[in-house]
Formats: C-alpha cells, structure tokens, sequence
C-alpha cells in the first residue's frame, strides 16, 4: 500500500492547466508547511497560544473529515467519539503509567484508531444511517466513560486532572505538528493512487470491487487515518487544557464543527478545510465564546446556504469562478 | 414481593411511557416516509414545543393541554414550507441523502440558537401541578400522573393519525407515496403536495409531543436535542423505517426496555436509545416489521 | 460465422453448480447448474425477474450465494470477496453502466489496470473501445453508449478469461449495436469466454451461438440459439403463461 501512495497520478483530472511539475509535485508539502509556518509565527506574536492550539487541532480534524467524507464519501456524525476517547485514553496513560504528555498523546492517536476499529462494522450502513449510527456510537462512548460504575477506571463523570504532565510548549507543538501532518497526509492520499481508489469506493463501491479494489480494505484504512487524527487531537486538547470532564471531550459540538468548517472550506480539496476551519475557529473567538448561540446561528445559517447553494464550499466557488473564466460566459 | 412490584412498576410504566414515546417518535417517523429523509431538527422541534408550553404557561397561565392545540396549526405550518422551499433544491443536488442530513442539521443548529437567544441557555421546566393531575393508583402501584397525562394525549393524537393515515384519500396517497414515489406518480400523485402537508404532520407531532415533553424529561433546555433525536431515531428504526404501527410496538418496547434499565441498571438506563440504534442497524437493519428499507 | 469456439479440453472454465441464491424467502436463483469452457461464447436469456443479473452477480461476489459452488479454472471462487473474483479473471458489465464520475475517462481505466498490475493496458484498452478521443473528458460529457463502453473498458483492463455483458444493447442505435458486436467478436476471436445477458436477439445473434434460458431461478433450455427460438418450453416462457410457482 505503501507504494500505491506514493505513485504519482499521471493526469489528475482537477489539476490547475499549465502547472508545472514540479510545483505539483511540491504542493502537500506546501500546504502543510505554510500553516505551519504561520503558526509558529503567531504563537509570537499573539498571546492566547490555547486559541491557536485549538485552531490547529480543528485543522486536523477538519481534514480527517476531508480524507473519511470528502474523498472516501463517509460522513460520521460520530467523530467526537474518536477525539474523547483519545483524550481518556491519553489521560489514563498519563495518571495510571505515568506517561509523559507526547507519548501519551501518540498513544491516545492509537486509542482513537482502536475505536475507529471497534465501529468498523458500521460501514455496511449507507450514507445517513452510517452518519447517524456513528452519532450514537459517539454518544455510546460517552455514556460508557462517564458512567459512575466505572469511576475506578475512567474516574466516571468526575473527569480528568492531568496538570502535572501540563507542557505549554511541547502541546502547542504537538498541536501544530498534527495540523501539518493531517493537511500532508490528505493531500499525499488525493493525489496518490490510493486517493483514486477511494474516489472509485466513493463513487460505485460495486463497479470499485470489479476494477479490483478490495473496497472494504482501502475504505478501512481512510477511517484509521481519520480515526487516529482525531484521536491525537483529542488527546492533544486534555492534556493542554489539563483539567476536563467527560462532557468536555465527548462533545458533538466538536464533530460539528469538524464538518462544518470541511464544508464550509470545501470538502475534497487540500486547501479548503484548513482556510475553513481557520477562518470559522476564528470567527468563532470573536464571535462565540462570550455568546455562543449567535456562533451557532452563523454556522447553523452557513450549513443551511452551503447545502443549497454551493455543496463545494469555498474551494468549489472558486473552482466555479475559474471555470467561468476560461470558459467565458454563456453556454458551456 | 418487593422485586415483583419494581418489575411490574416498571413494565406497566414504560407501557404508558411507551405510548407517549409512540406520539414522540411518530413524527420522525412521519417526515421519513414521506420524503426518506431523517430530520435531525426533530428534537429541537420538540424542545420548541416544551418552550411554547413553559412560555403560554408562564405568561398567560394556559395549561399545556390547550397549548397543544394552539402550537400545532403553527408547526403544521412550518413544516410544509421547509417541505416547500428546501427539499426540491436538495432533491437536485449531488447527493440529495447526506446534504439533507446536513441541512436539517443546519435547521436544527438555528434552532437551537434561537431557543438560547430567546429563552437563555438554561433548562426550564413546569410544576407538576401545571397539569392538575395527581398520581393515579393501579395494582397497588402508584404512578406519576404526568405518566397518565401523556399517554392518554397520545392515544387521540395517535388515533387521529392513524385515521388520517388509513381511512382518508389523503392517507391514501400519502401511503401510496410512502411506499413508492413513482408509482404514485403514475397514479396522478402529487408528490410534493402530499410531502409538505405531511411533513407539517410530522412537525406538528414532534411540537405536540414537546408540549407534554417538558414534563416527562423534567424539562427542556437548548442542547436537549440531539438526545432526543437520536431517541426517536432509534425507536423508528426499531420499528422499522417508514412504518407507523412498527413505531408504535418499538416505542413501547422501548418505553418497557428503559424503565426496565432504570429499575435495575440505573447507571446505564441512558445507553439505552445508542444500544437500540447499534444494534438494530447492524442486527436487524429493516426493524421488527422488517419493512424492505435500504439502509445498506 | 462465429468460430464454435476452441476445442473443451479438461475441466471447464466456470462451473456453477446447484447455485441458490435467497432474498429473504424468495429464491432468485432456485439450482443453477451450468458450465462455460475456455473461449466459449454464450447468450443468457429470459424474462424480466427471471435472475440473470441475480446470477451474474452471484458469480462476481457481488451477492452471497446460500447454496451450490462456483468454481473458475479448477479453483472454488464461492463466496470470494469481488476483487478477488475480479483478479482471479471474471469480470461484467453492469446493465446501467456504473463509471467512477469524479475520475476522467483515462483514470477510469487506470483504476482497474492498476489493480489488475497491468498500468500498460491502458492505451491499448481505450483504444479497443474507441474512447482515446475522449479519454480526459470527465465522464459526466459522455452519451450512454460512450458510458457502456467505458463499463466495457473498465472490465477489459483487468484481462478477464471470462466476461459478462448485462444488457448492453439497451438504448444503442443500430450503428452503435453493430460497432459493439464487432467488437465483442473480436474479444471472442482472441479467446475470451463470454456470457452475453440479452433481450434482444437479432444483436445476440451476431455473438454467439448458443443461449441458455434461464426462467424463475431455474435453466430450462441450453443448446443452439435457434433451437432456443423453436422449443416449446423456451416460447412458453416468453410468450405464455408465468410459471406459476414464482409468482
């Protein structure tokens, strides 16, 4: 599989006329490496680094929504499954095997795979049902941690401290590193072999099977990837905040805001979900944290518009804008 | 004796709970047949209905009972025109099943921001003696009144539903609809008409059951939703998609099945409606009347 | 006309035996017994409902079977997952043709040539089915017939010994008919083995020779295609009565 990754795609079908090779070639490391970069640059020049912790974490999480739903045609509703268990199974390594914080946070990623694995059967599900059986999967996982019975284990609804493992500098660049490495790994599998075959498992998972694609296999594989992403963001958010309840991590709000900034950036592209879910998370400092509920009436307006006005986000109306351009206007 | 009379309690209080949970998920149930689409504003739809209630009661003191009656030709209303002016765009889209979860996601997300915007963000409930019932005896159990309450409200709004359903040439068409879009089509149906007034069913439904709602979950707050719409989702599924006597039989069932759990597994009783969803999803994905539904 | 095809020497290369397959209680394929060697070509006929999509789905994988045994060149594919089907050498169409639409005519191809290890086919199989001209047009500017063709391609690419065409015929005009033939003769010539799902005689007459019926789940006739036409079993399936214990 390894190799299937790194073939290169001889006539990608989306890419820009007239780009030349070799700044195709370069393009996922430089989508990784800019937000990277800017955010190595503001955390020195503003002063709220939890902000930018969680913007960078809701890059991630907003491409493994791009790699499970844009290109593998999955939504899981459930996706805050996979980051609160990271964040517990982070948590419980920390307090139980005295772990450090980065190795913890690898090991909550780990967690959040073995969840992703645990809900595999969900795939037999079509489109909504997946969505909405991952959703009470999500809840699942959260009524199971946070249950009174299983205090001595998961410290039940009375949450997590993990201030002694607390590491401003390592969290925040865990927290950047995992943006980076989502953002490269999304768009090493778009343009890869590989990201044709989830395309094909996407588009006609029975026409996939006859091209030879073992469909379960390479679909298995983007929902690890995605699983593991949030298992780390999950993972990587508790131990910076230290102290949180169950609630605190299992929170829809999260699988939300995951999708709709994907969304909003527009899903299947590379660029797309990172520039959605900084310029929402963003909005949302402004806007949401003192008053939540007008956030909340934005993205719930902005959902509502995109699904009925542009299902691509912003990337597909600029694609739009630049089909317009070469094709002139009037009729194509 | 005193574990026979828990389990009897239990039984025949989620038998009455399960009626009502009939009323609450048949509105779900409801807007699926008619346009297979699943609402995920439905629990905000009757968290709204809780709200109407808490808000006639409070200032101008109408019991909740009547103000199912005033909200429901308003949600009626609001249903057929999200069915009107959303759907046939999202009909034409590129994958009409996922964005139409993701829309009514968004509806409900607005929702739930009006509801915090109007009403704050905290939970807010009426006094039992809002509904001047008292607990009724049975059996040397005695059971809460609002129980009572509930369920004899399901039981006209069910009746009148099903009446609808099965003894009118509306229900006629609408089953027709139910069961197949095309070939009711060739019989001269018109779809969308048929699907907005029953969609404003369904929103009617969902409203109704939140008016009583706000007594039997203890109250209502914003972010109350999404468990309830899982709830329901998970009793419709149960009960097999699109079949409203199979709603009902789940919701029974699930009504006995979680008080149940209340009784002798408290701790768990809320894993209850995710359990029913997993499990009948991946065990018996066409529910208990096994209704061909395609949900893989 | 057409070659009666190579000599059967040895075992056959697909046989199907007893083959049930279950929707429920409803028994679509009710103990389908059949063999298929080397560069034979075949019609599979029948009435609507009568399971010939249901069988070539069976074979591929696509549908468990709950009884019988399938076995492809002396290996039991039963119950194989599709890919492997496909690898191991039997590939169809689909009687409304299912292309990758965000992929472009070429990847399409590519896909399958890539699983099947064969990425040089790719040139060769556009080609074979007239669609170089169009090869990096998104799949959405295609016409029908294009689409069938690319389904055809997208089969080619993994080199099957045994292919299943379901209801190609629909919607093509007559010219696009008798391109398809041509070609489906010279895939023929070359010594695949093929299994022609078809309604329309006149197009399956210009492919092979022999049919078998298939009605309610169950062969009722096998042998030469005008043959088929006389008997009386095969008129009364199509013309006559249902056969009452199916309906």
């Amino acid at each position: 599989m390894l190799l299937k990754f790194r073939d290169q795609r001889q006539n990608p079908s989306e890419d820009l006329k007239g780009q030349s090779r070799w700044r195709r070639a370069a393009s996922p490391w430089v989508a990784a490496a800019i937000p990277v970069l800017i955010f190595l640059v503001a955390v020195h020049v503003y002063s709220n680094e939890l902000l930018l912790v969680d913007m960078a974490i809701y890059i991630a999480l907003a491409q493994g929504i791009n790699i499970i739903y844009g290109f593998t045609g999955y939504l899981p509703f459930g996706y805050f499954g996979f980051f609160g268990v990271g964040a517990y199974v982070a948590g419980y390594g920390i307090i139980h095997w005295g772990l450090s914080g980065p190795v913890a946070v690898l090991v909550g990623g780990v967690g959040g795979a073995l969840a992703g694995a645990i809900l595999l059967p969900l795939f037999r599900l079509r489109g909504a049902y997946f969505a909405l059986t991952t959703l009470a999967a999500g809840e699942a996982f959260y009524a199971i941690v946070s249950n009174p019975s299983l205090t001595s284990i998961t410290n039940g609804p009375y949450g997590l401290n993990l201030a002694t493992a607390y590491s401003s500098g390592w969290s925040f660049g865990m927290a950047v590193g995992l943006a980076g490495v989502a953002i490269l790994v999304a768009a090493l599998i778009k343009r890869s072999r590989y990201g044709m075959t989830l395309k094909a498992i996407k588009d006609d998972p029975y026409s996939a099977a006859m091209a030879g694609i073992n469909v379960a296999r390479d679909r298995f594989y983007a929902w690890l990837i995605a699983a593991a992403i949030a298992g780390v963001g999950g993972a990587i958010y508790g131990w910076a905040i230290s102290v949180f309840y169950p609630q605190d991590v299992f929170d829809v709000t999260v699988s939300v805001f995951a999708i709709v900034f994907a969304l909003f950036g527009g899903i299947g592209s590379i660029w797309g979900p990172t520039i959605g879910a900084a310029l929402l998370y963003a909005i949302y400092n402004v806007v949401g944290v003192s008053n939540p509920q007008y956030f909340q009436l934005i993205y719930g307006l902005i959902i509502v518009l995109l699904v009925l006005f542009a299902p691509r986000g912003l990337a597909g109306l600029m694609a739009s804008i630049r089909e317009r351009r070469l094709f002139g206007g009037g009729a194509r | 004796m005193a574990v026979l009379v828990l389990f009897e309690f239990a039984v025949f209080g989620g038998l009455l709970l399960g009626l009502y949970y009939a009323m609450f998920a048949m509105g779900l149930n409801v807007v699926f047949g008619a346009q297979r689409i699943v609402n995920l504003a439905h629990g905000d739809l009757v968290v709204l209905g809780g709200y109407a209630a808490w808000e006639l009661y409070e200032t101008w003191h109408i019991s909740p009972i009547v103000a199912v009656v005033i909200v429901l030709p308003f949600a009626i209303a609001l249903g057929f025109l999200v069915q009107h002016f959303l759907t046939p765009r999202l009909m034409r889209s590129a994958d009409p099943e996922t964005l139409s979860l993701i829309l009514f996601f968004g509806l409900s997300q607005i929702i739930e921001a009006l509801a915090t915007i109007v009403f704050g963000p905290n939970e807010r409930s009426l006094p039992t003696n809002a509904i001047p019932v008292s607990s009724l005896h049975l059996l040397g159990e005695s059971y809460p009144g609002i129980w009572w309450v509930s369920a004899l409200v399901a039981i006209p709004v069910l009746g009148v539903f099903l009446w609808l359903l099965y003894r009118t040439p509306f229900g006629l068409r609408v089953r027709a609809v139910m069961s197949s879009v095309t070939e009711a089509a060739t019989a001269g149906v018109n779809a969308s008409r048929v699907s907005g007034l029953f969609f404003g069913i369904g929103f009617g439904l969902a409203v109704v059951a939140g008016t009583v709602g706000i007594f039997i979950f203890g109250g209502v707050s914003p972010t109350a939703g999404v468990a309830l719409t899982i709830t329901a989702f998970a009793i419709i599924v149960f009960g097999s998609l699109g079949n409203p006597w199979g709603t009902i039989v789940a919701a029974i069932i699930f009504g006995v099945v979680t008080q149940l759990a209340q009784v002798y597994l408290p701790s768990w009783s809320n894993l209850v409606p995710y359990a029913l969803v997993i499990l009948t999803m991946l065990l018996r994905p066409q529910g208990l009347l096994g209704r061909r539904q395609r949900v893989a | 006309m057409i070659d009666q095809g190579v000599e059967r020497v040895g075992e056959p290369l697909l046989a199907v035996q007893g083959l049930v397959t279950r929707f429920g209680k409803f028994r679509a394929l009710d103990g389908v017994s059949l063999t298929i060697g080397e560069g034979e070509s075949v019609g599979l006929v029948g009435p609507n409902g009568s399971g010939k999509t249901t069988l070539v789905n069976t074979v591929c994988g696509l549908y468990p079977a709950s009884e019988g045994s399938i076995s492809f060149a002396g290996v039991e594919i039963t119950g194989k997952r599709p890919d492997r089907v496909a690898a191991a050498g039997i590939n169809r169409t689909f009687q409304i043709p299912k292309p990758f639409f965000s992929l472009s005519v070429r990847e399409n191809v590519e896909v399958a040539a890539h699983h099947a290890r064969q990425p040089h086919r790719v040139e060769e199989v556009l080609e074979r089915t007239a669609l170089l001209a169009v090869a990096n047009h998104t799949v959405d500017t295609l016409t029908a017939a294009q689409q069938k063709r690319l389904d055809l391609a997208r089969a080619l690419a993994m080199s099957p010994r045994l292919l299943f065409i379901d209801e190609l015929a629909a919607g093509l005009s007559p010219n696009e008919l008798q391109e398809v033939a041509v070609m489906l003769r010279s895939l023929v010539d070359e010594g695949m083995a093929l299994v022609v799902v078809e309604h329309l005689m006149g197009f399956l007459e210009q492919v092979v020779h022999e049919v078998f019926v298939l009605t309610a789940g169950r062969i009722v006739f096998q042998g030469e295609l005008r043959d088929a036409l006389a008997d009386d079993t095969v008129q009364e399936v199509f013309l006559g009565r249902t056969d009452s214990a199916h309906s």
